[in-house]
């Protein structure tokens, strides 16, 4: 097997000392990530994670290379802080947000400083803000995409929705937030 | 987004407007662009900072230790179980013995069965002795 994930997924199930605590290490991120971003209670996030890495441990046998590792460990994280807001019949989304989020194209305008911005922290804590009052979903992608830098393919692995489904996400979630940091510079559109 | 030109379709250049602010940050390119990609870069820029809480430290230890917990307690439990079982079918056995005891002594009276029990006893009793193993070649 040629896999890049093989001698370590071998070397787990073989139990060789340290194997699995260097699996936690490489893959902790991104599930933290994904999970503190969905559930936002830093407590149960923490928990949820050490839930997760048990589930891959006990699962570990059943994966077959058919996605990266991480992808794999991703979609276990994932389904566990859903299922979790389910039983906490926390909403994913609001489906209700994205029925005027192509007007905003128009209302935006070009009259914008990066070198203020840039010199201006407390825009980024209130960028910060607004991306915290944003749904779930929208923003566990946003942070899968820009932080962690995965495909949109890998996204799909993960959060089983469909490509265009998480572009359409990402779109409207970077224009709401572009259109709150011109609000905040007090850009006329 | 779609299939169409980028330039014909406002939501495709604007998606590619975004595309080109996330590829300009990850790459660090210098901020000498259109004001509304310098918008963009702002807002990618922030999405790109760590989150404000992070795991602990010793969280990928916290959890191996926990495995290894889990594991001596699933060990722990096939074991007693084992012992349960062995329990059983030694008294299942001796139950056998005490029905079946005016067969089990006609055996015992038998002196070719006892000669014969003991031809395959006394070798697996001799090899569990100290110091008495086969010499090689």
């Amino acid at each position: 097997m040629s896999h890049p994930d093989s001698p370590l997924v071998k070397a787990v199930l073989a139990n060789a000392p340290g194997a699995f605590e260097r699996l936690v290490r490489e893959h902790q991120a991104l599930c933290w990530h994904i999970i503190y971003r969905m559930v936002r209670h830093p407590e149960d996030a923490r928990e949820l994670c050490q839930e997760t890495f048990l589930l891959v441990h006990r699962r570990l046998r059943q994966f077959r290379h058919e996605s990266a590792l991480k992808s794999w460990i991703g979609r276990i994280a994932y389904t566990v802080a859903l299922r979790h807001m389910e039983r906490k019949r926390i909403a994913l989304f609001d489906p209700g947000q994205d029925e005027d989020a192509s007007s905003p194209i128009d209302k935006l305008s070009d009259g914008f400083d990066l070198e203020t911005a840039y010199a201006d922290s407390e825009i980024a804590a209130r960028l910060h803000q607004v991306i915290e009052t944003l749904p779930p979903l929208q923003r566990t992608l946003l942070t899968l995409y820009h932080l962690d830098e995965l495909s949109i393919d890998e996204i799909a692995v993960i959060t089983g929705l469909a490509s265009g489904t998480i572009k359409s996400h990402l779109f409207r979630t970077r224009l709401r937030l572009r259109e709150q940091l011109e609000v905040f510079y007090g850009v006329a559109p | 987004m779609t299939h169409e030109t980028p330039g014909d379709n406002p939501v495709e250049r604007e998606w590619m407007l975004q595309e080109q602010a996330a590829k300009a940050e990850r790459l660090g390119l210098d901020a000498h662009d259109e004001a509304k990609l310098q918008s963009y870069r702002a807002v990618v820029r922030v999405l790109r900072q760590p989150l404000d809480r992070d795991l602990p430290l010793d969280f990928a230890s916290q959890v191996a230790r926990e495995v290894r917990r889990q594991a001596a307690d699933d060990m722990r439990l096939e074991l007693y179980l084992s012992w349960v079982l062995l329990s059983v079918l030694v008294l299942a056995l001796l139950g056998l013995v005490a029905r079946y005891s005016g067969l089990v002594l006609s055996w015992f009276s038998n002196p070719w069965l006892m000669a014969l029990a003991a031809c395959f006893a006394l070798p697996v009793l001799l090899g569990k002795l100290p110091g008495f193993h086969r010499r090689p070649g």
